[in-house]
């Protein structure tokens, strides 16, 4: 009878459909793609299936039913793609388990073109999904978490290694070393991603140029974010929050050219921009909010453009490691200004110097820091506001705005 | 006996000024997830890569790989008393440098600075071979992975 209904089910479902139910006539996965032919369709009803590592090298899509689950108890790569136009939807992924040889992962693809890895779920994963040599793939609407600390060691989320024109959008990641991680990777979007809770960064690239980040949350994540060794990155419109402790931050910049930081949210943390050897940065219209240093820059970033920014509620606006003037300031909203605008143009007409005093002490004594509030060290800075002896002389805004610089839309509706 | 009497005390200050000299060059364990890597300042978070370098004046900086230790070591080769390395079998345990044996593993899993060197008892490289290659090669070009795809 049960046979009866499973074929009466199969008539139903167009040609080239393959059904996998733990009771029905095919119950592992690895079975269904042997039968499933070029350009088919596997769908997974529910129930959870432990099997090996399952394999898919032809093209073919797998569609998961909701409490379609793929276990593999904590010791194995749940799936690998070697085949071009693999589809893999609605599948929850569970118990990838950490290792130390292999960078094990819930679905990981290997040299394939155009993927599309969309709407699963990833529970317990050491690495979660896994792109390497593979080009215009695209990884959307998933969940991923990982168990964070508890492990002995940890992956990433969303891993891309050697890849270009890949798409990353609106998934969920927690718990993992680095929520999205990117090396050697071009010409790709990571677009409406939340990445929070992860050990490290929320968002990492390393040698990946000419990629694109707009309207993601990055919160809370151990050390904030990390964009490194890269060129021609644009940011925009994203929120680095909440990254909090001695080695956070909400985005390190660290030997980077040409990028664009248009249009972000930097609040909460206790640095939100370091740049570190960022040529010819050029950060616009970002809001610097309550952070304990807002931007730290150093000599090495040549050429850097700050406008039209708002700095407001920070401890520290700016510091710097130099008294050359290597970035230039201009038209941005500092709460701290203390000057005025006679001819009512919007402008304050004194320059404002953004480099306390103070934070040249401290960058240099640390345990200083206890003094922020007292009145000696506001007498400091005062004075050295007057007649600027040690900060950086020529680190000016000529043109500061009297009023915090309005947003008009939000970056991500642009 | 009386000889013995008095070089005993020789000894003892001899032993005492090795230990603390020893002991200014060792290592600490590295604080994975904590520590910050001198040298390209990210996260040291693969326990497989962790390195340290002591300098002369006892500072101990660490590292995210042999990749960021051997390029402070170049930079700063003067002020560095001893460099260690972990041996990428055993995470935990750090090796010295020159006991070290190196490999490149050029596959996706690659080190963290993306030259694919890792640290253990066996491998083709020495130490001096790893400082000429980084010497030669800095880090790896943005946008184009160290092995051909």
């Amino acid at each position: 009878m049960p046979l009866l209904a499973s074929i009466v089910l199969l008539a139903q479902l167009p040609a080239g459909t393959v059904v996998v139910s733990p009771d029905g006539p095919v119950r592992t996965l690895a079975r269904a793609l042997e039968l499933a032919p070029e350009g088919g369709r596997v769908v997974v009803r529910p129930g959870v299936y432990r099997e090996a590592t399952v394999r898919v090298t032809r093209p073919v899509e797998i569609a998961g039913d909701s409490g379609a689950v793929l276990d593999g108890e904590d010791h194995r790569q749940l799936m690998t793609i070697t085949a071009d136009d693999v589809t893999i939807r609605g599948l929850a992924f569970r118990r990838v388990g950490a290792s130390f040889n292999e960078d094990r992962a819930a679905v990981k693809v290997v040299g394939a073109r155009r993927c599309r890895i969309e709407d699963n779920e990833v529970e317990d994963g050491f690495f979660g999904i896994y792109l390497a040599r593979t080009t215009g793939c695209r990884v959307v609407n998933n969940r991923l978490r990982a168990r964070g600390r508890t492990e002995v060691t940890s992956g990433n989320g969303i891993h891309l290694w050697s890849s270009d024109s890949a798409l990353i959008e609106g998934n969920t990641i927690s718990g993992f070393r680095d929520g999205i991680y990117f090396e050697f990777v071009r010409g790709s979007v990571i677009r409406g991603n939340a990445s929070g809770g992860n050990i490290r960064y929320g968002l990492h690239f390393m040698y990946s140029d000419g990629c694109h980040y707009r309207a993601n949350v990055f919160r809370g994540n151990g050390s904030g974010v990390a964009v490194m060794y890269s060129r021609d990155v644009e940011m925009t419109g994203n929120r680095f929050e909440d990254n909090r402790g001695s080695a956070a931050y909400g985005l390190l910049l660290k030997e980077m050219a040409d990028s664009r930081l248009v249009g972000n949210t930097f609040i909460r943390s206790t640095t939100g921009l370091v740049a570190e050897g960022a040529d010819r940065l050029e950060a616009r219209d970002n809001d610097f909010i309550d952070d304990g240093w807002a931007v730290r820059l150093t000599a090495s970033s040549g050429g850097a453009r700050f406008t039209g920014n708002n700095f407001i509620g920070n401890t520290f606006d700016v510091t710097t490691n130099s008294r050359q003037a290597f970035s230039t300031f201009e038209g941005n909203y500092w709460a701290s200004y203390r000057g005025y605008d006679l001819d009512r143009d919007g402008y304050g007409d004194v320059p404002h110097r953004p480099v306390r005093l103070f934070s040249l002490i401290v960058e240099h004594n640390e345990p200083s820091l206890v003094l922020l509030r007292s009145l000696f060290v506001r007498v400091l800075d005062a004075a050295e506001r007057v007649v600027p002896a040690l900060t950086p002389e020529g680190l000016a805004d000529a043109r500061p705005a009297m009023r915090p610089l309005a947003r008009q839309t939000p970056v991500a509706a642009r | 006996m009386t000889a013995l009497r008095r070089a005993l005390p020789a000894a003892v200050v001899a032993a005492a000024l090795a230990l603390a000299a020893c002991a200014a060059a060792l290592p600490r364990p590295i604080a994975y997830d904590e520590d910050a890597c001198a040298f390209c300042r990210m996260t040291v978070a693969d326990p497989r890569y962790g390195a340290e370098a002591v300098t002369l004046k006892g500072k101990v900086h660490a590292f995210d790989s042999v990749e960021c230790l051997a390029s402070y070591v170049l930079a700063n080769r003067a002020e560095v008393r001893s460099a260690w390395v972990t041996d990428a079998e055993r995470p935990g345990t750090l090796l010295p440098v020159d006991g070290a044996r190196f490999t490149r593993s050029l596959t996706e899993a690659g080190s963290p600075m993306g030259l694919g060197l890792r640290a253990g008892r066996e491998g083709a490289l020495s130490w001096t071979d790893v400082l000429a290659l980084v010497r030669e090669r800095g880090f790896p070009r943005a946008g184009v992975a160290v092995l051909p795809s």
